[in-house]
Order: structure tokens, then sequence, then C-alpha cells
């Protein structure tokens, strides 16, 4: 009994050892291989189903989406509609970020002012988004503007919630005594909250960018005659199943650029 | 003598922070109730004086067009039929969440392959994707119970993964050496180590599952207080659309507020 687990304790041990050496090289290798293998796996596998018996009306497949790519490449869909919402979605992403900021620049010094508002920003935070979005495309019109609103009212509230929390998390202390030795009250919020407050605010921007890009789509979803939000919608109402993941490809690769540039930006502000 | 001199002050002084709390609540809950009414005053007057009442609407009016909803029984009739949806679709994510984050994490390697994927459809915005299950799933309340169950499902999965991940190694090495398999090893430690990491999921899932209802039912549906406010957009009738987006906001805070002994439980039995 106590021999076996004895056995057992050991052949863990053993095991662990044998992978620390062997994780390095071979386990990256073999990860990637693996990562590859089973995208490859996953599209032939559709390719196979789409040809024998999945219906390509409904599942399309990788050879009709990638021919939809090029076809709108080849339109300029691609580049207009990208463009088009990208733009919507970058200018609510800033106007909603700076607003975020003042906002918590007003309230989060002021613990009694905040404790006023706060039931009201919760109670605004649990209106589904989404279903104020017709309201705005009433307020704003079916043009640029509204989506832009739609956008940076979906940027505000996360950029605010990080960027607050970090304001009134900051010690008293570090505030009492510059205060004491002659800081005014601008110097301490730009010289000692907002720095204490940046990874937050870098935390919030992070988490915010795929809320842009969905405020976008969502106001084009309710009524656009432009973007990817209506390429795919109107692809869908065609039932152009190809064109509807087309669309969602090119969503995709949307918000992984602007993450990406978030990234840098943000790595541009550390030096 | 020396004692019974400083009593008084010490006294006072003991009260003191107690009034200042007293006070404090005072200016505070004054404040609410001067934003409250304050807001609710300028939207009323300012109604058809300033700003087209078309467009904006007034409180009395949102009211008034609540009760017309509550008497003619749309409210009850097509809160339900959101409600049911949103309900299903949130247990149906979470519950298979669970059991993906379970199988994702049996075996590390595997996990680690699945992971960019994993990453990269997280923050994709799915309610892109709400045409295209629109496309399969047709227009009663299985789309928008699909699209639901698959943004609860990605939260979860992705906070599931973390909390199992957290767990220390050294507590599960322990077990191993001690005989446990995998199958205890979870039972026993990784999930209800985890527990918290999901109730974070189910936390923000709520607000995110109702909007992704509250989006399908926009796109197409014959149900639904989104689909009423669709319809009501249409004829510019933004009396009633408040009158839901309060609504809907509404139920938000009553499902948030139903987890909240839940979580209670949780903080108390936890760790």
């Amino acid at each position: 009994m106590t021999a076996v687990s004895v056995n057992r304790a050991e052949s863990v041990l053993h095991n662990a050892l044998a992978f620390e050496v062997r994780a390095s090289k071979l386990t990256r290798w073999r990860l990637q291989a693996w990562r590859f293998g089973l995208l490859a796996v996953l599209l032939v596998a559709w390719q196979v189903l789409a040809n024998h018996g999945l219906d390509p009306f409904f599942f399309s497949s990788p050879q009709a989406i990638g021919n939809a790519l090029l076809r709108f490449w080849h339109s300029g869909a691609l580049v207009d509609s990208a463009t088009y919402t990208l733009g919507e979605a970058v200018a609510g992403y800033i106007a909603g970020a700076i607003f975020a900021v003042i906002a918590a620049a007003l309230l989060g010094p002021a613990p009694r002012a905040y404790a006023a508002v706060e039931p009201y920003i919760l109670a605004i935070y649990s209106v589904p988004s989404v279903a104020i979005a017709p309201l705005f495309i009433i307020w704003f019109g079916v043009g640029v503007a509204s989506k832009i609103v739609l956008a940076a009212y979906f940027v505000f509230f996360v950029v605010f919630m990080n960027v607050s929390a970090g304001i009134r998390s900051i010690p008293q202390g570090w505030i009492d005594g510059p205060r004491i030795m002659g800081a005014s009250r601008w110097q301490v919020l730009t010289k000692i909250r907002f720095r204490a407050a940046m990874p937050h605010f870098i935390l919030g921007l992070k988490i915010a960018v795929p809320e842009a890009i969905i405020g976008a789509i969502v106001g084009e979803f309710i009524s656009s005659q432009k973007g990817i939000g209506y390429l795919i919608l109107s692809s869908s109402a065609r039932y152009d199943t190809a064109s509807v993941f087309a669309a969602i490809f090119v969503l995709g690769v949307l918000v992984l650029i602007m993450s990406a540039a978030v990234r840098d930006v943000k790595h541009g502000a550390r030096r | 003598m020396s004692v019974s001199a400083h009593q008084p002050v010490l006294d006072k002084a003991l009260r003191e922070p107690v009034r200042r709390d007293r006070q404090d609540h005072m200016v505070i809950w004054g404040g609410r109730a001067l934003i409250l009414v304050g807001f609710l005053g300028i939207w009323q007057f300012a109604s058809g004086r300033l700003v087209d009442r078309d467009f904006i609407s007034s409180p009395l009016d949102v009211a008034r067009a609540w009760w017309a909803l509550a008497e003619n029984g749309t409210l009850v009739d097509e809160g339900l039929h959101t409600a049911g949806e949103f309900v299903a679709g949130y247990f149906l994510g979470a519950i298979t969440g669970v059991v993906a984050a379970v199988l994702l994490t049996w075996r590390g390697f595997a996990y680690r392959v699945a992971e960019p994927y994993l990453f990269v459809f997280y923050s994709l915005p799915k309610l892109a994707l709400a045409p295209l299950i629109g496309l399969w799933f047709g227009l009663g309340a299985s789309p928008k119970i699909v699209l639901a169950a698959v943004v609860t499902c990605l939260l979860v999965i992705i906070n599931l993964v973390a909390g199992i991940r957290a767990v220390k190694p050294d507590l599960l090495g322990v077990m191993q050496i001690m005989g446990a398999g995998k199958l205890q090893a979870y039972r026993q430690l990784i999930i209800p180590f985890s527990i918290p990491y999901v109730l974070t999921a189910l936390r923000f899932g709520i607000p995110f599952s109702m909007i992704a209802v509250i989006l399908a039912e926009f796109i197409g549906s014959y149900h639904g207080l989104g689909h009423v406010i669709a319809e009501q957009a249409a004829f510019l009738n933004v009396d009633t659309m408040m009158a839901l987006v309060v609504t809907l906001a509404a139920f938000v805070a009553v499902f948030r507020l139903m987890l909240l002994p839940l979580e209670r439980w949780v903080s108390r039995h936890h760790l």
C-alpha cells in the first residue's frame, strides 16, 4: 500500500522533472504545429462537408467565403465599409474616452459627489445599451453621427468605471502630504491622481476596444446604408451566407488591428 | 480626578466621527434626491419648450406610456417572451461554458493549443453573429437563446479557465501525490477554488446576454420587448420606447439582485 503510493509519488516527480527539461524547445514546436494543424483540419473538414452533404446555403464553405472576400476586395466594398466602420468606431472611442476621463476627474476626487451620483450611473449602466440604440438613431439620424454617439456611449462606461476606480483607490496620504506642502488641487489631479490611475485607464482603454466596434456595428444593424454592419445585415437578408461570413471575418480583423494599435500606443506611453 | 476631567472631551471625540458620518449620509442622500428631482424637472420643463417633444418625450408622457403598456397586457406578454429567452440562453450558456472549460483544461497541452483561438473568438464582437444566427435558426425564440448562450458561454469559459489555471500547482501536486485522480482533483480542489471566477462571469453575463436577446429581437422576431421597441421606432414613438427601455433596465436590475444571495453565500463559505 505504502509502497504503491511512494512509487506513484516518485513517478509524478519523475514526470515533472522530465517535463521541465523537455518543455522548452520541443513543446513550443509541437504547440505551434498542433495549433496550425487544428486550424487546417477544421477548414478542410468544413470544405469537405460543404462539398458532400452540408447545405452550403446555410453553412457556406471556406472556398466560397474566400471568393466573397475577393469579390468585396475587387468591388471596393471591403475597403469602403471597413474604413467607414473603423472611422465611426475610432471617433466614438476617442470621444467616449475623453468624456469618461473628464467625468472621472470631476467626480473621482469628490467622494460625496461620487456617492451621490453612483446609483444613477449604476442604473444607467444596467440599461441594456442596445435597447437605447433606436433612440440614438431618432436623435442623431441614420448617418455617421448616431453610430459615433453609440460607440462613445458603449466606451464611456467602461473607461469611466475603470478611471474613477483608479482615482478613488489612491491612499489619502498621497494627497494630504502634497496638499500640506502647498500643491494646488489641479496639481494633485494631474500629477498624482492621473498618474496613479494610469494602469486602470489603460486597462479600461483595452477593454473598450471591442465595445467601440460593437457600438458602431449595432448602430449599423439598426439603420444604415454603409459599413461592415450593413454589409453583414444586407448579405444575410439576401441569404448570401458566404458574404456574411466574409464580412464577419473582416470585422474580426478590424478588432484585432484596433487592439494592436491601442497596445502600441500604450507601450509608447510607458516609455 | 484627571480621568473624569478628560471624560467629556474623550466622549466628544468618540462621537465626532459618527456625527460626521451621519452628516455625510444626509448630504449624499440629499444630493441623490436633488439630482433625480432636478433631472426630471428640467426634462419635463424642456420638453416642448426648448426641445421638440417628439424627440425627447417627457417624464409624465413616459409614465403614461408605461401605464398604457401595462394595462393592455403588452408589458407582461412581450416581457415574458424576452425574460424566457434571456433565462434559457443565460443558463444554457453558463452550463455549456462550465463543461467546455473543464474539458478544455482537462489536458494542459490541449488547452494551450486552443488558447489563441479561444481568445480571438472571445475578443470578437459576438453580437455581429446575430444576423447569421438568425439565418440558421429563424425568427422564433431559438436564435435569441443561442446568441445569449454564446455570449454567456464565452464569458464563463474565459473566467473559469483563468480560475482553473490560478489553482496553486503545490496543492494539485499534493493531491496527485496522495493518489487523487483527475476527476477527484476537479471535484474537490479545482472547481471549488474557481467558483468566484464563475460568479464574476455570471454577474457580467446578465447585462451581456440581455443585450444579445434584445439585439436578436431587433433583427428579426415576432415577440419580445426588443421587437416592440423596434416596431415603435418605426413610428417615432419615443414615449413607448423610453418606457420599454426603463422596463428592460429594471429587468437587468432584478436579475442582478437575484444573484446577490448566491454571491453572499459564496463569499461567506469560500476559503
